[in-house]
């Protein structure tokens, strides 16, 4: 097919688009909807029994606070790296770095001070449960988000794939926070944390790279 | 001549024109569509034909490598933001197709260095577009070491790499030196053009 001919037939299918508009539009109503996807998952699987309590809780509502800035910075990146050309300002990349790190520092502080009795009981085989709903819960934010990726034009597939994964970890890691009634640093660090990050890598390495080429 | 538009940006008559161009688009409009990727398919043949005799590769590909970028263009072209500038976001989108075709022959170049190579040229290119000046004649002005520096890569196509064989300096003196002469090229368009507006 010559130039032309795909110009014209371009020109001739050519079909009214919704503008993608800001990251930070977009930003909003994937909190919007994250918001109803995970009070949907939290109606079916139940909140913790003593939630009320624990938001008064300084050490709880840092956990969350890190966990909800992570979502929402993870999502205006990859928002910002979808659209062509889009300049990201460096202070932006710098709040990511330390929500991050902060959310890292945060699962280490909660490990230290332990004693041995503490440690071996969160390393219990039955807190598998809380790495399933974790994981379940970021690949099904994470699918949604990959969807509308796809849409855009990204240019760092790989940094793209990344950042998908770690907005998907971050609604897993609200949504295990606000249903698991396990205080326990271990078992909070290994089966809300580690485990779960390191599935969701995998996933996206394999799975969302792939799927965000253009 | 520039102008600064409803969307508080400084756009030369080239980029408000193709900007306009596109949001017709975007609303459905056959027409201006039509004429818009008429206008990006010279610009960017232009494009990418100085890109592949950049990394020595067959420019038989070009003609190929535009009706994929204007394929990219028409799917992803709800991403353009009316309020951002449109050269840039069609040649990221022209960068990344180029770059695709690159790997897929099996260049062996980093894609920092791909990546940062073709910066350059569509620097120069949107100063060549903007700017009814001469920029050759811009380029003498530079410092005796930018002039050289940049005058091997953008009239002799040489990389990076090559420039530093050539002339001695380290990679990254000439990475150095090519981002500080655009930066001065683009200041001395910008004052010509506040001369005669």
């Amino acid at each position: 097919m010559k130039t032309h001919d795909l110009i014209s037939q371009l020109s001739k299918d050519l079909k009214p688009v919704k503008t993608w508009g800001s990251p930070e539009i977009l930003v909003a109503k994937f909190l919007a909807m994250g918001v109803i996807f995970g009070a949907g998952i939290l109606l079916m699987a139940g909140m913790r029994a003593d939630i009320s309590g624990k938001l008064h809780q300084l050490d709880y509502q840092l956990g969350l606070g890190w966990w909800s800035f992570l979502l929402a910075m993870s999502l205006y990146l990859v928002f910002a790296l979808a659209i062509p050309a889009y300049k990201i300002s460096r202070t932006m990349i710098l709040l990511f770095a330390v929500i991050l790190i902060s959310l890292i520092l945060w699962h280490v502080h909660a490990l230290m001070g332990l004693d041995s009795e503490f440690l071996q009981a969160g390393t219990s085989v039955a807190g598998i449960r809380c790495s399933v709903f974790t994981v379940i819960t970021s690949l099904g934010g994470g699918a949604l988000l990959t969807l509308k990726i796809r849409q855009g034009a990204s240019g760092k597939i790989g940094i793209s794939s990344l950042l998908v994964a770690a907005a998907s970890l971050a609604l897993g890691g609200v949504l295990i926070s606000l249903n698991c009634g396990d205080d326990n640093g271990m078992h909070v660090a290994l089966w809300h944390f580690l485990i779960p990050a390191l599935t969701v890598l995998v996933v996206a390495m394999l799975f969302v790279r792939r799927g965000l080429r253009w | 001549m520039k102008a600064t538009d409803a969307t508080g940006l400084d756009r030369s008559k080239d980029e408000a024109e193709l900007s306009k161009l596109m949001v017709q688009a975007q609303g459905g409009d056959s027409a201006s569509y039509q004429k818009l990727l008429l206008r990006l398919s010279e610009l960017l043949l232009k494009y990418l034909r100085h890109s592949l005799q950049r990394f020595r590769v067959s420019e038989d590909s070009a003609e190929d490598i535009l009706q994929e970028v204007l394929l990219a263009i028409h799917q992803k072209r709800g991403t353009y933001d009316p309020q951002q500038f449109f050269l840039p976001w069609m040649y990221a989108i022209a960068r990344y197709k180029v770059i695709d075709h690159l790997r897929r022959s099996k260049m062996a170049r980093s894609m920092v260095m791909l990546n940062d190579e073709l910066e350059n040229i569509e620097t120069l290119m949107s100063l060549e577009s903007e700017s009814t000046l001469d920029v050759d004649r811009l380029i003498n002005q530079l410092s005796d070491k930018q002039k050289e520096v940049l005058q091997l890569v953008k009239l002799e196509g040489l990389s990076v790499a090559e420039t530093s064989q050539k002339t001695g300096y380290s990679v990254s003196d000439v990475k150095v030196t090519v981002h500080r002469a655009i930066k001065n090229l683009q200041e001395k368009v910008k004052e010509a053009a506040r001369e005669n507006p």
